[in-house]
């Protein structure tokens, strides 16, 4: 099994779902294909896994399936039905196409920026992949206003750097990806609490805060 | 048996935390007080007893610092806390689970200083981001909320960098162990790599340029206790990630870049402190270059960065007692504009001198410790980079010091104009304490490092 050429496979999906999400208006779409998102970086940890014959990468995949892939966008998604009005982003920054294009520049811009600097020291060209997973998710939280929206891309940027870990240095110690996994799940919850909070007083468009200037 | 003093600061927080759930009137406000008063004396104990290493823990003098600093402003807090929920008008949650939140703050502010993992020192500081988080909305006000999830939101993207930077370290050590890792890297252009995204990411939670933007905002609008506990203990924490990162690996290209990012730190917060309209945002900003500082003082290291503790410890005093001060002035006069406070010389006078002293104290004026702290980086500076260097760092700092003192001025030896009298609480001798202890910093600092 070439686990270069699985790898490869694994970055580009991700890539591709991410600026599905990119462009995509509804938001429970959009939770979905982040689930799936985290599903295909879990397989490639089993398949990693198995390849190294690391049992570590097994138990970070498994806590992948279960909290990235499961237990958060099941949460996100019985809160978000909670609130129809909440299932669509109503005012998007960017329309449906400069929406893709920028998201593939900002992959192209990934490539560059990696090949210019980490290249050197890394020498993998597939290293450019997450870096760009990584932009993206950036780039989602960036263009969009809608909380959930922005919550994904924090997540999506989370999931490039676990996938540039597995690839570059397999193994972290579970401890840390335990530590990890905690932490977002707390990101989750207290985010859905202050945005349900947010959009009480700022349900479309944010006024101007003048004590938040400058 | 005998090392358990080492982990009472994690144990009872987090006991202290729990017990704060219990919604029985004044139970979660005695154990709370209770609680930090007795971690402030194990920290007293930790700094006189010799260094600990396990699995676990690690702690040496900088982390024994840290805990008595962290310790000693949780306990002001909890204290200045169980009068000022009082004033909280519709909190969005039980009054109690401030307490919850505030205590389980200060374990994850335990955790990162005394972890022996760089993975779980992420962990830690990324975790203070969620248990602070709630401290900030609580209010229940528009703006506060706001700058809730702008807080959440930048810094866990900072922090992602962290993450990244970490995973690098990992990648060139095969340990995150910070006892095996210490100063063990062969100079390969990985670990220097990892560094670097490390300090960006941990600065991100410093109120470091380039992504510093949440810190006003935070410190603007979150209650006057929480201010003080992020601006005195929240910031240095996140420093503290920075120097163990930064001490993996003895790099030019390290320290330099830590050096120019609190070089331009304290240019950009002294040149946006003169042109603030608000008090609380005022002061965050003196934190921001008061961090600066320090970050200098850790990339130029020896006695610059003795001057960057001795900065840390008395800036965390000093600071904390000016947001407590600023919670006394919101509470009576209810404005955050400064030029809408006027006259407290007259109208509420302990207030006013105390805060006098406090912002003299945090700007780094002789005879505080903070300025003490400042000409050790400054000596430093000089034999490393020249007197030009210096000498426009001097003129910043000297910015961000007449900036910080004349709005302050402005507040207090202006003529009144609101009929206000003073609050009368026995918590409004902690300022006093707090600036007291900003002042002997310089004192007592000898005996710790």
């Amino acid at each position: 099994m070439d686990v270069e050429k699985i790898f490869l496979l694994t970055a580009c999906l991700m890539i591709l779902l991410n600026v599905f999400i990119q462009w995509q208006v509804y938001i429970k779409k959009n939770i979905i294909t982040f689930s799936i998102n985290s599903l295909i970086l879990a397989f490639f940890l089993l398949l990693l896994g198995y390849e190294k014959g690391e049992k570590t990468l097994y138990l970070i995949a498994i806590l992948t399936i279960i909290v990235r892939v499961v237990f958060i966008p099941r949460f996100m998604i019985v809160r978000l039905s909670k609130d129809h009005w909440r299932e669509r982003e109503i005012y998007p920054i960017m329309g449906t196409a400069s929406a893709i294009i920028c998201s593939i520049l900002v992959v192209i811009l990934g490539y560059i920026v990696y090949t210019f600097t980490l290249y050197d020291f890394l020498k993998i060209r597939s290293g450019a992949l997450p870096i760009a997973i990584i932009l993206q998710g950036l780039f989602l939280i960036i263009s969009k206003r809608n909380t959930f929206v922005q919550l994904i891309g924090y997540m999506i940027m989370e999931n490039g750097v676990l996938l540039f870990g597995a690839k570059l240095f397999p193994g972290l110690p579970l401890i840390f990806e335990a530590g990890i996994v905690l932490d977002l799940i707390g990101i989750v919850m207290i985010s859905e609490i202050v945005n349900r909070l947010r959009e009480n007083y700022v349900p479309e468009e944010l006024e101007d805060i003048e004590e938040l200037k400058g | 048996m005998q090392n358990l003093i080492y982990y009472s600061p994690l144990i009872l927080t987090l006991i202290a935390g729990l017990i704060s759930i219990l919604k029985q009137k004044g139970i979660a406000e005695f154990i709370s007080a209770a609680i930090s008063l007795y971690v402030l004396v194990a920290a007293l104990v930790i700094l006189k007893n010799p260094d600990f290493h396990s699995n676990y823990l690690f702690i040496d003098n900088i982390s024994k610092l840290m805990i008595f600093t962290v310790a000693s402003i949780y306990a002001a807090t909890v204290i200045y806390s169980i009068s000022y929920v009082k004033y909280i008008k519709n909190p969005l949650f039980h009054k109690n689970h401030y307490f919850v939140w505030i205590n389980l703050f200060a374990f994850t502010m335990f955790f990162s200083v005394m972890v022996n993992n760089l993975g779980l020192l992420w962990v830690g500081i990324e975790a203070t981001t969620i248990t602070s988080a709630l401290l900030i909305a609580i209010e229940g006000k528009k703006d506060s909320i706001e700058a809730t999830w702008r807080y959440i939101l930048i810094v866990s993207c900072g922090l992602i960098i962290s993450l990244l930077g970490t995973i690098f370290i990992y990648g060139e050590l095969h340990s995150l162990n910070i006892v095996q890792a210490n100063f063990s890297a062969v100079g390969d252009k990985i670990i220097v790599i990892g560094s670097l995204l490390a300090i960006v990411g941990y600065g991100t939670k410093a109120g470091i340029f380039p992504m510093h933007t949440w810190l006003p905002d935070v410190h603007g609008k979150a209650p006057s206790p929480v201010s003080a506990i992020f601006s005195g203990v929240l910031l240095p924490v996140a420093l503290y990630g920075v120097y163990r990162v930064s001490h993996l690996h003895y790099s030019d290209e390290i320290r330099n870049f830590m050096f120019v990012l609190g070089f331009l730190t304290v240019i950009v917060s002294s040149l946006l402190m003169t042109v603030q309209k608000f008090y609380k945002r005022l002061y965050a900003y003196s934190s921001m270059e008061n961090m600066g500082i320090v970050l200098i003082g850790i990339a130029l290291g020896g006695r610059a960065l003795t001057g960057a503790l001795i900065i840390i410890v008395a800036h965390a005093f000093a600071k904390s007692a000016v947001f407590y001060l600023t919670g006394n002035i919101l509470i009576r006069f209810n404005d955050t504009k400064i030029k809408n406070v006027k006259g407290l010389i007259k109208k509420m006078p302990f207030t006013a001198y105390c805060l006098f002293f406090a912002v003299l104290a945090a700007t780094g004026a002789p005879p505080f410790a903070t300025f003490f702290g400042e000409i050790m980086i400054f000596s430093k500076l000089i034999s490393i980079h020249g007197w030009v260097l210096a000498l426009i760092l001097g003129v910043f700092i000297a910015i961000a010091f007449i900036s910080a003192n004349y709005y302050t001025g402005l507040m207090i030896f202006t003529e009144k104009e609101k009929d206000i009298k003073e609050r009368k609480s026995l918590v409004n001798y902690i300022p006093l304490i707090n600036v007291i202890l900003a002042f002997g910093t310089i004192f007592y600092i000898k005996f710790f490092i």
